[in-house]
């Protein structure tokens, strides 16, 4: 099926391919349907696309590429809504924000998607754990432009 | 509004299916238990409105500039053999 994305013009995708989010982003209620793209070359990030506007969509990056140690507290009732049988079945990802200097970009560690690969259901979670923030920066070092 | 006063120990019932309880107060700290049915989901308020203003913040891919985003990642070119020695 064919969609408008704002940031890459039409775009052919596999219906099969939507995540649903049940509840929505938070913020963002109105909009379930989602598809994962790639945008970049050469780049960890994705791009999160509103399957029924062309104007909402997310930067996202899997934040094991940053922080291998990145924990979340998942309930079995998040993993019970995403239709699992297990955690381990889980696929975590952080929506990053970019500002004027893409160089500062970071990712909301405190509220993550967890996504059921199998499924296709989605979630943004929120992480009770308070040692992560919604500001985690991605980029470190001066002249090392690669996930630190 | 509504507003009532509890002791420690004692509970504000809301509903069915709700039940708040001050476990404990310490200085300007009040530690609350609350029972309710799983699928309701609880927060803190102040972080479920820290990732509400990200979110809206992530969504301004508009401003991003996709030229300087791209360099970022862009590959270095590789050291070509016998040049520079």
């Amino acid at each position: 099926m064919k969609i408008l994305s704002g940031r890459l013009g039409p775009i052919e995708i596999d219906p099969a391919a939507i995540l649903t989010f049940g509840d929505g982003i938070i913020g963002f209620p109105d909009y379930k349907r989602y598809v994962e793209l790639g945008f970049l070359e050469h780049s960890p990030l994705r791009l999160l696309q509103a399957v029924d506007t062309p104007d909402l969509g997310f930067i996202i990056i899997d934040p094991a590429l940053f922080l291998p140690d990145y924990r979340v507290d998942v309930t079995s009732e998040d993993v019970e809504s995403l239709g699992a049988a297990d955690p381990s079945e889980l696929v975590t990802r952080a929506i990053v924000t970019i500002p004027q200097d893409p160089y500062e970009m970071t990712a909301n560690l405190q509220g993550p998607l967890l996504i059921n690969p199998r499924t296709r259901l989605a979630r943004q979670l929120v992480n009770h754990n308070q040692d992560y923030t919604t500001k985690h920066r991605i980029l470190r070092g001066k002249d090392a432009p690669s996930p630190a | 509004m509504l507003v009532l006063t509890r002791k420690p120990g004692e509970s504000v019932t809301i509903g069915d299916q709700i039940k708040l309880t001050v476990i404990d107060i310490k200085g300007r700290q009040v530690r609350l238990g609350i029972e309710a049915p799983r699928n309701m989901t609880i927060h803190r308020e102040e972080v479920y409105a820290r990732i509400h203003d990200e979110n809206q913040q992530a969504a301004r891919l508009k401003e991003v500039s996709m030229d300087t985003l791209a360099s970022l990642f862009a590959p270095r070119p590789e050291p070509k053999k016998g040049e520079d020695q």
